[in-house]
């Protein structure tokens, strides 16, 4: 068997490399969640199911949201992998089907030789809607949401078609690779455009609900609530704080293309 | 109590949840769940509301009811938080932090009598973004809390 660079030999003569082949199996997993829109807890319960099942738990872990540190002791010396996390998508599919995958590890349903078959096979799984349902999801959101804080009918037709019209384009420019921020800068500016024409229109008289529901699709939900559990958990105190500081920002970048929109049509 | 109202209500937040969740693209089982916390969700809100409860208090109780529902229909001891995503947003957050951030715009464009009466409403929506996202972290811990309790055998988890 050959050796990678960095594995040393313990007294016994086994491999360290194979001793850490489940911790680094147990990252493998562990980013797969948090790089799809997983809780830090959940993907930090997929570490530790994936390393039960492997019976190997004295692992201790520095959770960021920009990187995954892992440290395991063995034959009195200490390695420390550090994984960096990369860019944080939306697919809450492959997170469920990587957290379910670990959970059946822990449990000894799933079989550890098929065990990274299965985290490639997660990593390939495609978003579960089309593209023209996340159009029409997106509209009836902005249409449904326009109704809650006292819009009329005016509004939820504006926000529909407002909302619809951002969604395409931004599946196109996630498809062309840019990050968050430039996308939500450009489809909140198309979306409250749209709004704002509509309501310039008079087909509306409902301002600030329909400006608010044009752009609801993209609010980031995700991270704030994220952000809230990993804090609420008091152990991934750093990785909520930068959840939520990103999720603010996201915020600021929605109101600056609705004051944009509104300013320049209005 | 305007019953109606709050059933209309109810409905457009449950299907906004369910929309929210393709987006965020929960998987396929998850849709019915989201559908039901957002409309449970407001429902309970609303009914708070018009009991002359107040707006923090029906949040906070709101969240808590989103949270056991979503224990209620989940098979397994973990709650996704995706449902939760759903199932809160209805309650205001979303809109307390839009109307902070206009806010925030318009105290920077503002000079004068209006620069003074800017910041009033911005200290306003920043107070109402503070007790709204509040009442719904406390209303989702409790809830989590009363759920693990319930189902102390099995535990709950997010």
């Amino acid at each position: 068997m050959s050796m990678l660079p960095g594995a040393y030999l313990t007294t016994d003569n086994t491999f360290v490399e194979e001793t850490m082949q489940p911790v680094e199996t147990a990252l493998e997993a562990a980013l797969l969640v948090l790089r799809n829109g997983g809780s830090t807890i959940a993907a930090d319960r997929s570490l530790t199911n994936i390393l039960k099942g492997f019976h190997q738990q004295e692992v201790a872990t520095i959770w960021r949201l920009d990187f995954i540190a892992a440290t395991i002791r063995v034959e009195n010396r200490s390695s420390t992998f550090l994984r960096t996390v990369g860019p944080v998508g939306v697919n809450l599919t492959r997170a469920s089907a990587a957290t379910v995958l670990a959970e059946g590890v822990a449990q000894g349903t799933v079989q550890l030789a098929v065990l990274e078959a299965e985290l490639e096979r997660i990593k390939r799984i495609p978003t579960p809607y089309n593209r023209w349902l996340m159009m029409l999801a997106a509209a009836v959101a902005a249409g449904c949401f326009s109704q809650l804080p006292g819009g009329d009918w005016g509004s939820f037709g504006i926000a529909t078609i407002a909302a619809g019209a951002g969604q395409y384009l931004r599946s196109d420019l996630v498809a062309r690779k840019l990050t968050a921020r430039p996308v939500t800068l450009i489809c909140g500016v198309l979306s409250a455009l749209i709004a704002s024409i509509g309501l310039r229109l008079g087909l509306s008289q409902v301002v600030p609900a329909t400006l608010m529901a044009s752009v609801i699709y993209m609010a980031p939900g995700l991270p704030l609530i994220n952000g809230f559990v990993d804090i609420a958990s008091h152990r991934y105190m750093v990785v909520g704080i930068d959840r939520i500081l990103n999720a603010a920002f996201l915020f600021l970048i929605l109101g600056i293309a609705i004051v944009f929109a509104h300013t320049v049509v209005l | 109590m305007d019953w109606p109202t709050i059933l209309l209500n109810s409905l457009w937040a449950g299907l906004f949840a369910a929309g929210l969740g393709v987006l965020l693209t929960a998987p396929s089982r998850y849709l019915v769940r989201n559908l039901l916390c957002g409309f449970v969700g407001r429902g309970t809100r609303d009914i708070c509301m018009g009991w002359s409860l107040g707006q923090h208090w029906s949040t906070l109780i709101a969240a808590a009811v989103v949270v056991m529902v979503a224990v209620a229909v989940s098979r397994r001891h973990t709650v996704a938080p995706v449902v939760l995503i759903c199932g809160v947003l209805p309650l205001g957050a979303a809109v307390a932090m839009f109307n902070l951030i206009l806010g925030l715009m318009r105290v920077s464009a503002a000079t004068g009598e209006a620069l003074t009466r800017a910041s009033v409403v911005l200290t306003a929506s920043l107070g109402t973004v503070f007790t709204t996202s509040l009442a719904i972290a406390i209303g989702l811990g409790a809830g989590i809390s009363i759920a693990g309790f319930l189902r102390r055998d099995e535990g709950v988890a997010v």
